[in-house]
């Protein structure tokens, strides 16, 4: 274990991806918020002071880490603690859910949330195995209970979508 | 397992038959009131109306909080809804006028189909209850235009209502103070009370709770029922000073919008049903004690109201600019 | 005590105690919902409280926020998900606890915690809500600075994972308060051109992503959908309060910093549960290994959290200023009622004031026996299959976050922040930070403003004022010590490896 390892790509991935807030906030600092006469002055002007200074923070120490990792890398020493990432499902599960729910997500303002919650259970349990009967049954008896508890006793409007679909109060 | 199975069909079944009475009477669903500022005692009196709205209707009207952007949030979410009358315009001042006046929306008051006007508050000066440098609006002048800028004030946010009111006042009395912007009025109440604040804006709400800690000073506005709110406190005009706002101009209020291009028969049904609300003693009665006024403006006077307003409104934009370079200038 | 006999005249009315024991049922069921806390809960509520007595109605919302503060931990613990942000704290060994077996443990520990931290709050309310109100009028915009870094070196502290990674997501979370419309200048800060972000990121939606859709993700990734749960057997149900009975000074501790934080307007609710939970940490009982399910770790940040609701009350009724949104929506419904908060509300009508302080005490006894016997019904939820549990998490969090301001947008936001917080937490990054860093950052960057505006001398002005200069010479001392860590570890790979 001690003598090499592969490089942590996810440590640097997300090192790196650290480093972006803190560019944003800068680049944002002189374009839009200098445009808005807001990045320079006291403190009732300047805007753009207090983030550049915690973007300066989170920068520094990104930087700080994102060395760290790289030098540990180089040096080949062993990695840190293990972590709890049990992977037994297939590696197209995880993907398939999240692209899923991001489906879910923009098909919900246009068909309503009694159309898209349905079909968007009903997938995801068929997906994990469940049985096709059992799944609708499932599917159908969740997303009424849901509604109910939010639509009629919670008086929250759900989605309608084009078709105007929601439980009667 | 039968038994769940029955409920689920018959659940269904209902479900579906919504969907075909889709083209049915208005309302057959909840209608959402979008509120521009977040939750308190404000937020509570559109809940009052709301409700009263609702019974009217047989539907539950909510009030959804929406802050951003000195209401402009709100106004845009609202915009982006179908216009079919679920969803209501809580159209404060801010959003409607105001910031439409700043540049910083794209509508006017003339975008929107009125339903009923809601209520108003007025603005006052007050200090704390033991302060002894002044005790009058006079000696508060005094004071201030022998301290130019060294007084620190709060009105809340920074270029809002009463912001703009009290520059207005100030430059007529050509004073200046420091301006502390404190988004969340409670925590100025707290500063005022603590010492770090000389003066602020309060609205009736703040003064009621702390009305043993502060001292009006001014009321601002020309209304005999706005200074009732304030215990009879004197107005700016009983001063001699001209305020160069009046009506609703100086103060805060909404009006309740709903998108146009809904249908006359919808607006119908929810001018109706507002009126009533609005009209009835006790919804009147119940928004009096938290010291708001119920107006009870018909749609028909949206235009006569508003128009004199956004005029009124300009020159206390122009004020806080006056205020900007009386500041910039003592640094 | 006069207070509380004029109040039973008005408390001891069947339909009272009635719609308090009510109150702290929803409110616990709310608060169990991913996204909905007790701030949901007394919104929702505030309609149906219009058409009751002013006691009867204050004492329905009262148990709603009490019972809801709590809810938030039990979502917390079985799922991951802080019901609300302010249960991210109890998350930290609560879910390793519902991991070990011990589900149930954990929720009773949450429990009587809350309801005992609530009792004690309480008492902290009616002794010394004088004292601790003009304690709080002597926080300026200086101290207020102060206390916000204080609580952002506390969750450092306590994070499991390293202190560099606890400081980058803190600072991310501060970054990410940032974003929206400037209050100084009523500049759009970080928008982008959309309305959506006028008012920045929903904390919620943030916290339900970070949390809940991170873990979703993981359990994906898990597999074994049809599986049993293997669920340890029901035990005796006052067992937690034996439990609880073995951390008396932890729990006293925490529910006296709980009032006395939740006592200052705005700060107290996050930086008192962390702060709590540093100290219980600094002292573990022997055995107890904080992060991987100590007992002590829940107790510490539920009594602190219910406590402060106690703590939040006193700037509320006895200043008229409200401590939090949840306790403005309850100064709002009292205003609705014909009652207006502060000390007059003690002098004038001691008979409500008195009714209200008996429906805050007997919410906290109802959670307790609520708690109890609703626990093996919250932990059954484990026995559902993955398969099933799954769907049902997603569906809850994503109606949850929606029903806040009924905006889509809300539900990227969450989407987004699932994803930020799956591979935040893949590389080992504690995400608590940033839950304390997004609430915290509002407070901390307008004070510090605001301090500069009063201030005749810039920055001296923090070290002028004897309480603000005391509360930094704290937070230097914690950051030094942090930084010694961080060297000597550094310097001594050994012990460990990565930074």
């Amino acid at each position: 274990m001690s003598d090499t390892r592969p490089p942590d790509w996810i440590e640097i991935g997300v090192a790196l991806a650290l480093l972006v807030p803190p560019i944003v906030v800068v680049q944002q600092s002189r374009t839009s918020l200098a445009e808005q006469d807001v990045a320079s002055g006291d403190a009732m002007t300047n805007a753009a002071l207090y983030p550049q200074i915690v973007a300066a923070l989170l920068g520094v120490l990104a930087l700080w880490h994102l060395g760290s990792v790289l030098l540990a890398t180089l040096r080949g020493l062993p990695a840190g603690k293990s972590r709890d990432d049990a992977a037994n499902a297939p590696a197209w599960m995880p993907v398939a859910s999240v692209v899923g729910l991001a489906g879910y997500l923009l098909a919900l303002p246009v068909l309503g949330y009694h159309i898209t919650t349905p079909a968007f259970i009903f997938a995801i349990l068929m997906m994990f195995g469940v049985r096709l009967v059992q799944a609708a049954a499932f599917a159908l008896a969740l997303s009424l209970a849901t509604a109910f508890v939010f639509e009629v006793l919670l008086n929250v409007v759900l989605p309608v979508g084009i078709f105007g679909i929601a439980l009667p109060v | 397992m039968r038994k769940p199975l029955t409920i689920l069909a018959a659940a269904a079944v209902s479900t579906f038959a919504v969907a075909q009475s889709a083209m049915a009477e208005f309302p057959e669903r909840n209608i959402e009131d979008i509120y521009p500022w977040g939750p308190g005692a404000t937020m509570g009196v559109s809940q009052i109306i709301a409700d009263a709205m609702g019974d009217e209707l047989g539907v539950n009207v909510s009030v959804v909080s929406t802050p951003g952007a000195a209401g402009t949030k709100a106004f845009k979410t609202a915009m982006e809804r179908p216009a079919d009358g679920y969803t209501l315009f809580d159209g404060y001042v801010a959003p409607l006028v105001l910031q439409p006046l700043l540049g910083k929306a794209d509508w006017t008051y003339k975008d929107f189909v009125p339903l009923w006007s809601g209520t108003s508050n007025a603005f006052a000066i007050v200090v704390r209850a033991d302060e002894d440098r002044f005790d009058d609006f006079e000696g508060f002048v005094k004071y201030a235009q022998e301290n130019p800028g060294k007084m620190r004030y709060t009105t809340g946010g920074t270029g809002n209502l009463p912001h703009m009111v009290l520059a207005k006042v100030m430059q007529t009395s050509n004073i200046v103070a420091k301006p502390v912007p404190y988004p969340e009025m409670q925590d100025g109440v707290k500063d005022l009370r603590g010492g770090v604040l000389d003066f602020l804006t309060s609205n009736p709400g703040f003064y009621k709770t702390n009305k043993d800690h502060l001292k009006v000073i001014a009321v601002l506005s020309e209304l005999d029922a706005a200074s009732e709110v304030y215990d009879g406190a004197p107005r700016v005009m009983d001063f001699g000073v001209d305020l160069g706002m009046s009506g609703l101009a100086p103060m805060g209020w909404n009006w309740w919008l709903v998108k146009k291009g809904t249908p006359e028969d919808v607006v119908e049904k929810l001018r109706t049903a507002m009126g009533a609300a609005v009209n009835d003693p006790e919804v009147k009665e119940k928004i009096l004690n938290v010291g708001f006024v119920p107006l009870g403006y018909s749609p028909d006077q949206y235009d006569e109201i508003v128009a004199p307003v956004a005029e009124q409104l300009q020159s206390g934009i122009d004020a806080i600019a006056w205020e900007k370079e009386q500041l910039d200038a003592l640094k | 005590m006069e207070l509380l006999t004029t109040g039973a005249s008005l408390f001891l009315s069947p339909l009272t105690v009635f719609l308090t024991a009510a109150g702290c049922f929803l409110g616990l069921m709310i608060g169990v919902l991913p996204g909905l806390g007790p701030l949901m809960g007394i919104i929702l509520l505030l309609p149906v409280a219009f058409h009751l007595e002013p006691v009867a109605g204050m004492g329905l919302l009262i148990a709603v926020y009490v019972g809801g503060s709590c809810g938030g931990a039990i979502s917390a613990i079985l799922l991951r998900i802080p019901g609300t942000p302010l249960a991210a704290a109890t998350l930290l060994d609560g879910y390793p606890m519902a991991r070990n077996g011990r589900a149930q443990d954990a929720i009773g520990i949450a429990i009587s915690a809350s309801a005992i931290g609530g009792l004690i709050g309480g008492a902290v309310l009616i002794f010394f809500s004088p004292f601790l109100a003009e304690f709080a009028l002597s926080f300026a915009p200086p101290e207020y600075f102060a206390m916000t870094l204080l609580g952002l070196m506390a969750i450092v502290v306590v994070a499991r994972e390293s202190a560099v990674k606890g400081f980058i997501t803190g600072a991310f979370g501060l970054l990410l308060a940032t974003i929206g419309t400037d209050d100084f200048t009523n500049a759009y800060r970080f928008t982008f051109g959309t309305h959506n972000l006028y008012n920045g990121f929903h904390i919620v939606a943030i916290v339900v992503g970070l949390f809940g859709i991170s873990e979703v993700i993981y359990q994906i990734r898990g597999g074994s959908f049809l599986t049993k749960p293997d669920i340890p057997p029901v035990r005796a149900p006052f067992r937690a309060l034996g439990i609880v009975s073995r951390h008396v000074p932890n729990l006293v501790r925490s529910s006296l910093l709980g009032s006395t934080f939740g006592a200052l307007p705005g700060a107290g609710g996050v930086i008192s549960a962390f702060t709590a939970y540093a100290i219980a940490k600094a002292r573990p009982k022997r055995g107890e290994v904080y992060g991987e399910g100590a007992e002590g770790g829940v107790v510490a940040t539920e009594s602190a959290n219910n406590a402060c609701c106690g703590g939040a009350l006193i700037p509320t009724l006895s200043l008229g200023i409200p401590g939090d949104g949840s306790t403005a929506v309850l100064m709002a419904a009292l205003f609705l009622l014909g009652f207006f908060p502060g000390p007059e509300l003690f002098e004038y009508n001691a008979d409500v004031a008195g009714g209200i302080f008996l429906a805050y005490m007997s919410s906290n006894l109802f959670l307790l026996v609520l708690g109890v016997v609703l626990t093996p019904v919250f932990v059954s939820v484990l026995r559902l299959r993955k398969a099933f549990l799954i769907p049902a998490v997603m569906l809850l969090s994503t109606v949850g976050v929606f029903a806040i301001q009924s905006a889509v947008f809300d539900l990227w936001v969450m989407f987004g922040f699932g994803i930020v917080g799956y591979f935040l937490r893949r590389a080992d990054y504690p995400l608590a930070p940033i839950v304390m860093g997004a609430i915290l950052g509002p407070i901390c960057e307008a004070n510090f403003r605001r301090s500069l505006l009063i201030s005749d001398d810039g920055m001296w002005i923090f070290l002028q004022r004897p309480i603000s200069a005391t509360i930094l010479a704290v937070v230097a001392l914690l950051a030094a010590v942090i930084v010694f860590r961080a060297v000597r570890r550094s310097v001594d790979p050994e012990r460990a490896p990565v930074v």
